[in-house]
């Protein structure tokens, strides 16, 4: 170990190797930080500050707390992919006008990953209601555009010649 | 100046992006061997490197792997 450089133990069945990169990625900017140890099990973070304005006393305390955030964030991520691949899709064959499938199974649209029928109805039930949405239901005109409700700004601009 | 990583935790990809981004400063030769990646920095004659070169490097490498 380098002087002035502390060293944090993180088991990698935890926290996972992905956490650990994103969360060091966030202190690259300050601290000089390497990687040690067993990819399978105990992973050794070393880090120096880069200088010594850099907040020493609590970078410890920082890193794990970071290292829970990413973790967290990679589990909320790999819980949720089917589901945003579905909205996704569902989305896209929307806007490319393509007719949704009626579904009598758990795939409502071709080429989605298969979800559970109950969670595939109220996914169609909040689009339906978005598609909903016109001028009466929207009384800050957000979807009109801004050119319909400043019509007397447009003419009074000046066209270059 | 030797710079080494270990396979385990850093790809050679990584290593290889950080030498392209890092080749106005020096030339690399890259050697993978018996669990790690070997990283040789090779100046012009004459050209100074900055003593945290190595450490900024390093850095650089494992902001490639997230």
């Amino acid at each position: 170990m380098n002087h002035n450089e502390l060293a944090v133990d993180v088991d990698i069945r935890l926290y996972g190797l992905d956490a650990i990169y994103k969360a060091c990625y966030h202190f690259l900017e300050s601290f000089y930080i390497r990687l040690e140890g067993d990819s399978q099990g105990i992973v050794k973070i070393f880090i120096r500050p880069k200088s010594e304005t850099s907040h020493h006393k609590d970078i410890i305390g920082e890193i794990q707390n970071e290292l829970l955030h990413q973790s967290l964030r990679y589990k909320i991520l790999n819980e949720t992919q089917k589901l945003r691949e579905y909205v996704i899709t569902k989305a896209l064959s929307s806007a490319e006008g393509a007719p949704a499938e009626q579904s009598g199974n758990a795939q409502g649209v071709v080429g989605s990953p298969v979800l559970d029928a109950e969670l595939e109805r109220e996914i169609e039930k909040l689009l339906a209601e978005v598609e909903k949405v016109d001028s009466a239901n929207d009384p800050l005109k957000i979807g009109t555009p801004w050119e319909e409700n400043h019509p007397s700004v447009n003419s009074s601009v000046p066209k270059n010649s | 100046m030797k710079i080494k990583f270990p396979t385990n935790l850093y790809s050679r990809k990584a290593v290889e992006a950080a030498a392209v981004d890092f080749a106005e400063w020096a030339r690399f030769e890259i050697i993978e061997k018996d669990g790690v990646i070997g990283v040789e920095a090779i100046t012009e004659p004459g050209m100074e490197i900055s003593e945290n070169f190595k450490e900024e490097f390093s850095n650089y490498v494992l902001g490639q792997m997230s």
